[in-house]
C-alpha cells in the first residue's frame, strides 16, 4: 500500500525550521490591513513544519530485570494458541511456528497504552496510524538456545475481546544475538483506522464523517515481548522505548 | 479543530500560492486553519509518565511532574495492578497537587476508585493471563496552564502487600474532552468562519474566527508541542532507584546491574540552534549527609547535576540540549547514572524527566 504524508510545503526544504515573522508583522493584524504575503508564507511553512515534527515519544520504561528466572522457557509461547496467543490467524501461524509469537503472559511481555496519531494517508481509504519505532535494550544469556524479540500494536490488551482488525501490526525478530544488545524496529500499520477502532474508547470523537480526512489519535497498546530459551540466569530486559516516526519501514 | 469537533489531517499545500503581490485566498487560510486545528487536537505531550512500583512494600505515593498544555482538560490514567492485587477493586487512588485534590472525571459518575473499562479475563488463570488494567480520567481544569505541578498518586496496598505495578498517565487529545462534556470554548478554530470575499485580518483572539485568532492558536500549538520522557517510582527508599557508588554507576535499572539505554527521536525546530532545548529534572534525596551527583548521557555526552545534598526528596532541574545534526528522525540514546561524590551515603532517585522547553 502506498502511503504519503499530508503536509504542506515548507520554506526550508532541507530542515523546515521555524522562522519567526518580524515583530512589525503583528501590526498587520489590524482591521482593514492586508496580510503581507511573506508573513503568510512563513506562517504556512511554520505550521507545516510543526505538523511534520509533531511525532510524540510514547514509551520510556525501565526493564524488569532478571527476577528468579521468570523469563526462561516462557510457557506463553508454547501453550495452546487460543489460550495465550493473539486470536488472529496470521499471528496464530507465527506462534505455531514457534519463533515470533507474542503471548499475553506478563512475565514475557509488557504493554503500554498510548495515543497514536492516525494521519498516514492511504490511497485506498481512511488514514492509518503513524509508523511506530520500537527499541528494546536487553541482555541475553550466552547459553540461550533461542533469543528473540517481538513488537505489536493492538487496540486493547484484552485477549477475550480481540477481534479481526484490533490487531494492527506485529514484528518478530527471529534469532538475535546474546549479550547486551539494543534491538530496534519500525512497525507500520497497514489497516485503515475506522470508527470501529474508536468504539471502545470513551473519549472517541462525538461524530465521524468524511473518514478520509479524520486525524484523531487512537489509543492503542504497544507491546514488547521477548523469548529467551535456556537455563541461564543472565537474561534481562533493561529498557523499552517507542515513539512516533515519519520513517516507513523498508 | 473545526466546529464539529473532528480533527482533520494536515493537508497538502503549495507555498507558491502565497505569491508576493497576490491576495491570499480564503481557501488557503482555511487550509492553514485546518492544520492549526489538527495540531491543537492531537499535538499534546500525550505520554506524561510511566510509573513503576515493582517492588513490594506498603503504601505508595508517586509524584508525576505535569505542566498543563493549552486546551487540555483531562488526563487518561491507566493502572495495572500486581498479580493478586485487590487495590483497584477495593481501595482508593487519590490524586492531589498543590492546587488541591484532583477529581476523577470518568465518563459516568466516578465510583471509587476507578470507573474505567475493566477487562474480562475469566477464562484465564492469573499465572498466564494479562493483568487486568483499569482506565479512568482526571479533571485537570483546576491546574493553571503552563505551571508545573507534582501530581501525587497515592494508594494503599492490599493485605498481601500488593499494589499497582504500573501507572501510565496520558494527556488526552483535545477532542477527547468533547465527549465528556468539558468546555471547549477556549480552543479550536471554526473554519467555516473563513469566507471567501470577507476580510480575515480582523477580529480578536477570543472569537473562533479571524486571522488574529488563528495566529493565537498557532502560538498555542507551538507551546503545546511538547514531549516528555518521564520515569517515576515511589519515594520509599526501598523502591527508589539508588546507588552508593563513588563513581558513576547505574541508577535506573529496576533490578539489574545493567545500565538501561533508552532511545529518543530528536526534533528540529529553530534556526538559531540545531539542538532541541529540553528541561532535565531529577527528584532525589541523599542519605548519610553525603553529597551526590547525577548525570544523563545523551549519545554518551554527559550533562551533570552536582553538589546534591537534600536529605528529603526534592527536584532539581537543569537545561539540556538534545543534539540534532539536521537529519530527519535522528535518534539519540539516553542513560542515567549517579554517584556519591563525598561522604558515605546513598543517592535515591524517584523520578527522572526530560521535557521539551519550546517557546
Amino acid at each position: 500500500m502506498t502511503v504519503r504524508w499530508n503536509i504542506s510545503d515548507r520554506a526550508d526544504a532541507a530542515h523546515g525550521l521555524f522562522k519567526s515573522p518580524a515583530a512589525s508583522s503583528t501590526s498587520r493584524l489590524t482591521n482593514g490591513k492586508p496580510m503581507d504575503s511573506g508573513a503568510v508564507m512563513r506562517l504556512s511553512s511554520n505550521i507545516a513544519h510543526l505538523c511534520y515534527e509533531s511525532c510524540r515519544h510514547l514509551v520510556a520504561s525501565p526493564g524488569l530485570g532478571p527476577t528468579a528466572g521468570t523469563y526462561q522457557n516462557a510457557v506463553g509461547l508454547y501453550g495452546p494458541v487460543r489460550e495465550i496467543g493473539f486470536y488472529n490467524d496470521a499471528v496464530d501461524a507465527l506462534v505455531i511456528s514457534g519463533s515470533s509469537g507474542l503471548p499475553w503472559d506478563p512475565r514475557v511481555c509488557e504493554s503500554f497504552l498510548a495515543f497514536v496519531a492516525a494521519d498516514r494517508q492511504s490511497d485506498a481509504g481512511p488514514p492509518t496510524l503513524r509508523s511506530i519505532r520500537f527499541s528494546i535494550d536487553y541482555t541475553g544469556d550466552a547459553t540461550n538456545s533461542s533469543t528473540s524479540i517481538g513488537f505489536a500494536i493492538t487496540t486493547h490488551n484484552d485477549p477475550a475481546r480481540l477481534r479481526d482488525g484490533d490487531y494492527l501490526a506485529f514484528h518478530g525478530s527471529g534469532a538475535l544475538s546474546t549479550g547486551n544488545q539494543i534491538y530496534t524496529q519500525t512497525l507500520s500499520c497497514q489497516l485503515p483506522i475506522t470508527p470501529r477502532h474508536h468504539e471502545a474508547h470513551p473519549g472517541r470523537p462525538a461524530s465521524y464523517t468524511s473518514g478520509d480526512t479524520m486525524g484523531f489519535p487512537l489509543p492503542v497498546y504497544l507491546w514488547f515481548g521477548w523469548k529467551f530459551v535456556g537455563t541461564g540466569t543472565g537474561n534481562q530486559i533493561n529498557g523499552m522505548s517507542a515513539w512516533e516516526s515519519r520513517i516507513d519501514p523498508a | 479543530m473545526s466546529a464539529d469537533g473532528i480533527i482533520r489531517q494536515p493537508t497538502t499545500g503549495d507555498l507558491a500560492a502565497y505569491a508576493v503581490g497576490k491576495p491570499v485566498s480564503a481557501t488557503h487560510i482555511a487550509r492553514m486553519a485546518q492544520d492549526v486545528g489538527y495540531l491543537l487536537g492531537q499535538n499534546t505531550q500525550t505520554v506524561i509518565a510511566q510509573c513503576f512500583a515493582y517492588r513490594s512494600s506498603t503504601n505508595r505515593t508517586i509524584k508525576v511532574s505535569y505542566t498543563r498544555n493549552p486546551g487540555v482538560s483531562i488526563l487518561l490514567v491507566e493502572a495495572e495492578p500486581h498479580k493478586g492485587s485487590a487495590v483497584v477493586a477495593n481501595g482508593t487512588i487519590t490524586v492531589t497537587s498543590s492546587a488541591g485534590t484532583i477529581a476523577w472525571a470518568s465518563p459516568a459518575a466516578a465510583a471509587a476508585p476507578f470507573n474505567g473499562t475493566v477487562g474480562a479475563f475469566v477464562a484465564h488463570s492469573e499465572d498466564i493471563a494479562r493483568r487486568r488494567t483499569w482506565r479512568a480520567y482526571l479533571d485537570v481544569t483546576g491546574l493553571a496552564v503552563g505551571t508545573t505541578y507534582d501530581l501525587n498518586f497515592a494508594w494503599a496496598d492490599n493485605s498481601s502487600g500488593k499494589g499497582i505495578a504500573k501507572l501510565t498517565v496520558l494527556e488526552c487529545p483535545i477532542s477527547s474532552a468533547n465527549t465528556v462534556d468539558f468546555p471547549t470554548s477556549d480552543i479550536g478554530m471554526d473554519i467555516g468562519a473563513i469566507h471567501s470575499g470577507l476580510g480575515i485580518s480582523t477580529n480578536t483572539t477570543t472569537s473562533a474566527r479571524g486571522m488574529a485568532r488563528m495566529l493565537a492558536q498557532y502560538d498555542k500549538c507551538r507551546t503545546g508541542n511538547k514531549r516528555q520522557w518521564q520515569v517515576c517510582t515511589s519515594e520509599l527508599d526501598a523502591d527508589a532507584f539508588q546507588t552508593s557508588s563513588g563513581s558513576y554507576a547505574t541508577m535506573m535499572a529496576a533490578h539489574s546491574a545493567t545500565n538501561p539505554t533508552w532511545r529518543w527521536r530528536a526534533q528540529r525546530h529553530y534556526t538559531t540552534t540545531g539542538d532541541e532545548t529540553m528541561v532535565l529534572g531529577w527528584r532525589y534525596r541523599v542519605s548519610g549527609g553525603a553529597t551526590a551527583a547525577l548525570q544523563i548521557l545523551v549519545d554518551g555526552v554527559a550533562t551533570q547535576s552536582t553538589g546534591l545534598t537534600s536529605a528529603t526528596y526534592t527536584e532539581v532541574t537543569k537545561a539540556l540540549l538534545i543534539p540534532c545534526s539536521g537529519a530527519t528522525d535522528q535518534e539519540v540514546t539516553i542513560q542515567i547514572q549517579g554517584r556519591i561524590t563525598s561522604g558515605a551515603g546513598t543517592v535515591y532517585l524517584s523520578r527522572a524527566r526530560v521535557c521539551s522547553n519550546q517557546s
